[in-house]
């Protein structure tokens, strides 16, 4: 086991170095100069290239890709070419935000979705079963905006009981997790309850019953023992979407997070910004995947076993 | 008493689209204590039904008639709670691929203590028990092999894992659904060995549940054929395999290849097994029989005794006759 | 001599490993020396691990062998150009275990049958035409051809499989546990069919399978692989009265007898389970075998003759 993180570990660094390259070669495959780029049209030739100078677009590449490396590992991303402002600033301002609404719409979803899957997966066919199941489906083919729109109008305008815009009190969190997390249910039920529907035609589960244990006994030590492991495995692949999450609810919602930050930039081609966000981005990723694994192999022994150097 | 378990007009439907689709009917059969009874039939003849109808184990999308009377009681009607109790302690459990039957994510020595648990608390007494059982059951380095998880063990040893599990609570009857049906030759010869001399030494009797004549020769005290859902034949094994009477059980045994091609070919049956929908008047198995009269059509047989122990159902006089 | 195997020699790594060292290497054939003649129903018997399936597919050269030749008809098809082993591949047709396996359950009957005339330039018609003759060969009706696999029983399902091979006018069948999924009804009448085809048309069978009572049955020769390596090699009626090498008879004693009246004379002993090791310089039976000796963990037992046409791989022959 411990061989195998190390090994998933070194792996991680490696391809996070990778994505580091290519990130950074970004700048340079765009077509044309650089310094056009990061610079207005009006700007003149001198002042370009003294700003050429400034941010080193003057020196050999793999010098400027250790000196971007060595700046992000300082914690400097830079600067907004559009605002002058501090990329890392913003991040720190903006990350916790969104942070805190698609984290909690991660959490709402699998709180709420993998229940009712276990649920639904244990009474199928029944009346619950399809409710939930028609319910969620409908919500996750509404377009979230559409969701959040009704909402707003429901609880923000008609019954004035909770804020219709921006983020600074617990109740302004209601709305705007819901409206992603709604959507969002259906696919963790889904997923449950199609686990769970599969562990339970498993051989394994009738011996269980056949030795004599309990209804209970059987569906949680054997039945939800194993269905969580790929449940759980599929919540930590789910969180590198928390960073990028919910540009669209940020808008209608004014939330000042990263999804509107990463829109703005990209259309304002503002390199630094886009740059910092898609770094952040694909380290989660690689980060998540790897505990994924981790996870997987830490709960099933069959995955252990093939990975060990060692043979039985 | 000696019987032990006890089918009364054993009828299993099972709601498909168009109907009720006839799984078994009518079965009437009952197994002594310490006896081994193999219940054989060709694939869809129900014999694995039956065997997961006493378990309480079907899916329930089946409709379920007739009594299964153990030690006198009807499992049918009893309550999960009472049903729970019978499962494991008096009646266990074996299939036929060992890889699914055990949980991939518990050691096999888990899975055993925790049949074991069931009825023992002290964790001391367990241990020994869990040793004593897979040393009873042949599994080499028993110390050791309790850490193992299912896919570490080979075939042989995951169903040796099963047979300890099951028998740690004693049961008085055993049902093994084609317990060797994914094992070598060689291990399958041992482990049929292991059964019979388990059944010598803690007494249980065993369902013995296979399309394999090979091990029912080997195992069986009595044997029960079982077609399209129906017992047409129930008999001591020698009887059977040297005096079948029914048409089917004779046409089933010229098919078992027990000779060369020199001494001849092995007789064959034509047709196939029919899929019962609803009514059906008739002997089930009319439609394949050579010696099929208008009444076979027409009127359902019922299982008669033509010799002390052998049972047929047949309308042919002369079949029930020609012994 | 119709096909020629001598010396083959196949291993694989298994295991996953991140580094190569950690993957072992299993010899799946060992040395493996046997041919198959005219007309003649050969029987490779063996219980998993026995390397029975892969020797099937080395014939074919469906896989690459680490050593060794297999010539068919005298060419050698593992090291034979493309076009030269497609046109060896002519002369064989394949049956597998599992009937469902065997068709493409997308395609109807039909179609899986023609198919491999058409690939060779057959026409529509002309294709048509040995379909039908191929499936009265098999005595299925004709108008099974219009069904989908999943609407056929299994023994349907063989019989087109065999259909299916019989088109090409093979002159070697290789069949792979062909029967081991049938009910015992229907695997009468699949074998009695396979001895009819073998007769009227004057075929080779290599038949694969772990049921002793089928190759006694089917067969006129035998082969007896263990782990990877040809431990006997004789004709059925001398495997049946006298076996030679302990794992034969092993198998023999182990296999279900079809008379109850013979169980008491059975002799099982608690030969355990087949350790998958590789040991160049012993005898793989070491450890379950009832007869051993000094010399059998010190050299690999070789396959000799020790009578008209019955070869041994076994130290204890004197």
């Amino acid at each position: 086991m411990l061989t195998y993180t190390a090994r998933r570990l070194l792996q991680g660094i490696l391809l996070v170095i990778v994505v580091s390259i290519l990130v950074f070669s970004m700048l340079h495959l765009m077509p044309g100069d650089p310094v056009e780029l990061i610079t207005d049209r009006k700007v003149p030739p001198e002042v370009k290239a003294e700003m050429k100078r400034q941010y080193g677009l003057d020196l050999p590449l793999h010098q400027q890709y250790l000196r971007w490396v060595k700046n992000i590992l300082r914690g400097d991303f830079g600067v907004s070419i559009r605002s002058k402002t501090s990329v890392a600033a913003t991040f720190k301002h903006r990350i916790p935000v969104t942070l805190k609404l698609t984290g909690t719409a991660l959490l709402v979803e699998f709180l709420i979705g993998v229940p009712l899957g276990l649920l639904a997966a244990y009474k199928k066919d029944s009346f619950f079963d399809r409710a939930v199941i028609t319910t969620s489906l409908l919500f996750a083919a509404l377009p979230s905006f559409w969701i959040a729109v009704m909402l707003i109008m429901v609880f923000g305008v008609h019954l004035r009981i909770l804020p219709l815009s921006g983020f600074s009190s617990a109740k302004h969190y209601i709305l705007p997790v819901l409206s992603i997390a709604l959507g969002g249910i259906a696919g963790m039920l889904r997923m449950a309850k199609s686990e769970v529907l599969d562990v339970l035609n498993e051989r394994f589960v009738f011996t269980a019953y056949a030795k004599g244990l309990d209804k209970r006994t059987v569906l949680v030590k054997h039945v939800l023992y194993n269905s969580i492991i790929l449940i759980l495995v599929m919540f930590f692949l789910s969180l590198p979407w928390i960073i990028s999450g919910a540009v669209i609810i940020e808008n209608i919602f004014v939330i000042p997070g990263m999804g509107g930050l990463m829109t703005q930039a990209i259309i304002n081609q503002d390199m630094f910004v886009v740059q910092g966000c898609v770094l952040i981005i694909s380290i989660l990723t690689v980060l998540s995947n790897i505990l994924a694994d981790l996870l997987i192999a830490a709960l099933d022994p069959r995955i252990r076993v093939s990975l060990s150097e060692g043979e039985s | 008493m000696n019987t032990l378990l006890e089918l009364k007009d054993l009828s299993i439907d099972y709601l498909v689209k168009d109907g009720k689709l006839s799984a078994v009917n009518s079965l009437n059969l009952s197994i002594n204590r310490g006896e081994i009874f193999a219940l054989v039939g060709e694939s869809g003849c129900g014999k694995t039904t039956v065997a997961f109808s006493i378990m309480r184990l079907l899916q329930g999308n089946e409709q379920t008639s007739g009594e299964i009377l153990f030690e006198g009681e009807d499992l049918l009607t009893l309550e999960d709670g009472r049903i729970e109790k019978i499962r494991g302690k008096h009646i266990g459990m074996i299939f036929q691929n060992p890889l699914d039957s055990l949980n991939p994510v518990y050691t096999s020595g888990n899975q055993v203590a925790e049949a074991i648990l069931l009825d023992e608390k002290d964790k001391h007494v367990v241990m020994e028990k869990l040793l004593k059982l897979y040393e009873d059951v042949r599994i080499p380095d028993a110390p050791e092999r309790i850490h193992s998880y299912p896919h570490e063990l080979s075939g042989g040893m995951r169903q040796r894992v099963m047979i300890a599990m099951m028998l740690s609570r004693n049961p008085q009857l055993l049902i093994a659904d084609e317990p060797t049906t994914a094992l070598d030759v060689t291990v399958e010869a041992q482990i049929l060995k292991l059964l019979k001399e388990l059944r010598d030494d803690y007494g249980s009797a065993i369902l013995l549940i296979t399309h394999n004549f090979g091990i029912v020769a080997e195992l069986a005290d009595r044997v029960g054929i079982m077609y399209a859902g129906e017992l047409v034949e129930l008999a001591d094994v020698v009887e059977i395999f040297h005096h079948p009477v029914h048409p089917y059980s004779k046409a089933l045994m010229a098919s078992l290849p027990r000779m060369t091609k020199e001494e001849g070919r092995l007789a064959t049956l034509d047709g196939t097994v029919p899929r019962i929908i609803g009514e059906f008047k008739g002997c089930r198995f009319s439609n394949r029989c050579a010696l099929a009269q208008k009444r076979c059509f027409v009127d359902t047989p019922s299982l008669l005794e033509i010799r002390p122990g052998h049972f047929v159902q047949c309308h042919n006089e002369e079949v029930l006759r020609g012994y | 001599m119709v096909i020629d195997i001598d010396n083959v020699t196949k291993s694989f790594r298994v295991g996953s490993g991140f580094f190569l060292q950690g993957r072992k290497k299993i010899f799946a054939l060992d040395e493996v020396s046997f041919h198959l003649r005219e007309n003649e129903i050969l029987g490779i018997v063996g219980e998993s691990g026995s390397g029975k399936t892969t020797v099937a597919r080395c014939i074919l050269a469906l896989t690459g062998i680490d050593e060794g030749r297999i010539e068919i008809h005298g060419d050698d098809i593992q090291s034979a150009s493309r076009q030269k082993r497609r046109e060896l591949r002519n002369h064989f047709a394949i049956v597998f275990q599992d009937p469902a396996a065997n068709l493409n359950p997308r395609q109807r009957v039909k179609n899986s049958i023609m198919r491999p005339l058409i690939l060779k330039g057959v026409s529509q018609k002309e294709a048509n035409k040995k379909a039908v003759e191929a499936m009265e060969k098999v005595k299925l009706d004709a108008r099974y051809l219009q069904s989908f696999p999943h609407e056929l029983s299994g023994g349907q399902q063989q019989r087109i499989a065999i259909a299916r091979a019989l088109v090409l006018e093979p002159d070697v069948m290789i069949l792979d546990e062909p029967t081991s999924a049938l009910d015992i009804s229907v695997q009468a009448q699949i074998l009695n069919l396979l001895l009819d085809l073998q007769e009227e048309m004057k075929m080779s069978y290599i038949i694969i399978t772990h049921d002793l009572n089928v190759i006694r049955y089917v067969c006129d020769r035998v082969v007896v692989m263990y782990m990877g390596r040809v431990v006997e090699i004789a004709s059925m009626k001398e495997i049946d009265e006298n076996p030679r090498h302990p794992y034969t008879r092993m198998l023999l004693e182990s296999s279900p007898v079809l008379d109850p009246r013979d169980r008491e004379n059975r002799d099982i002993q608690e030969i355990g389970e087949a350790k998958y090791i590789y040991n160049p310089t012993s005898c793989n039976l070491v450890g379950r075998c009832p007869h051993e000796s000094d010399i059998c963990s010190q050299a690999r037992p070789p396959l000799e003759e020790v009578q008209d046409d019955h070869f041994v791989a076994c130290f204890l022959q004197k």
